[in-house]
């Protein structure tokens, strides 16, 4: 599973891992990764199944992302 | 007497086991973990928890000096969180889950309820960067206050803050997010790199009417 995994999208479960769900620019912050570079990874950790999103009512960013189980197990 | 025995023992164990996961936690900085109060405060929460779980295994007939020692592990499993949501309050950074396989099995199991609880963090804090946002309307300086930040708290190395201007720098200069964008990642950042206390600092100084 980890193979098909960039260094980046590593760091973003890590991240997701440690901070619990987070925001697109949560991520960005707490890796120090340009937001541009995070979109990416993020859409490709979405299509790989290792992360969902939710979509909350309301807030500064609506979209917070979070690790499926497979997502966990991938980076735990 | 073995009451006693008991009480002593129930907290020395959780006295050691709590100092072990916070060195763990926190590789190489223990020395700085525990001058803050909040990692003391953790020690005495597992204290609590284990005298309470001594005191039901005592009043549920177990001997004395057998509750004194199930007591400190089992309060320790019960309260791991692995400091996601102690890190969720502090600019520590670094913090690595002990790396045990129970600590796989509790972090799957406690999975759902951390984001849970994170998803309302998110929101709570949002009232704080929207505090930012407000007090600080242009995005120089929100800029200047989150490099500012970096430099005042002294947490970091000289790498790290190279690494972070680095980061604020790519911020400014990016053309694809907007000026919303920026200014909401500059608070974030102040946020979570110089902690809550410091951006309600930040968001509550009064601000300097310019003369015109």
């Amino acid at each position: 599973m980890m193979s098909g995994i960039s260094d980046l999208e590593r760091l973003i479960l890590r991240t997701l891992l440690e901070n619990g769900a987070s925001t697109l620019l949560d991520i960005a912050v707490r890796s120090l990764v340009q937001p541009d570079r995070v979109v990416d990874a993020v859409s490709s950790l979405l299509d790989k199944g290792l992360i969902r999103a939710v979509e909350r009512p309301r807030g500064i960013e609506r979209r917070v992302y979070l690790l499926t189980r497979p997502g966990v197990e991938a980076v735990g | 007497m073995a009451g006693y025995v008991a009480l002593v023992e129930t907290l020395i164990i959780s006295i050691l086991l709590t100092l072990a996961e916070l060195a763990r936690s926190f590789p190489g900085r223990s020395g700085e973990v525990l001058r803050r109060k909040w990692s003391w405060a953790a020690v005495a929460l597992n204290c609590a928890a284990a005298l309470i779980l001594a005191a039901l295994l005592i009043r549920a007939g177990l001997n004395p000096i057998a509750s004194g020692l199930i007591s400190p592990f089992a309060a320790f499993v019960l309260l791991r969180t692995d400091f996601t949501l102690l890190r969720s309050y502090t600019h520590i950074r670094g913090v690595k889950p002990l790396s045990l396989p129970l600590s796989s099995l509790w972090e799957r199991a406690m999975r759902p309820i951390y984001d849970r609880i994170q998803l309302s963090s998110i929101s709570s804090r949002e009232k704080l960067i929207r505090a930012l946002l407000y007090r600080y309307p242009l995005t120089e300086e929100l800029a200047a206050e989150a490099r500012r930040a970096v430099n005042e708290i002294q947490l970091y190395t000289r790498g790290q803050i190279d690494e972070i201007n680095s980061f604020l720098d790519e911020i400014g200069r990016s053309e694809t997010m907007t000026e919303a964008a920026k200014r909401v990642a500059y608070a974030k950042f102040i946020l979570i790199y110089a902690g809550e206390e410091y951006a309600r600092r930040l968001a509550e100084r009064p601000r300097v009417k310019a003369e015109a």
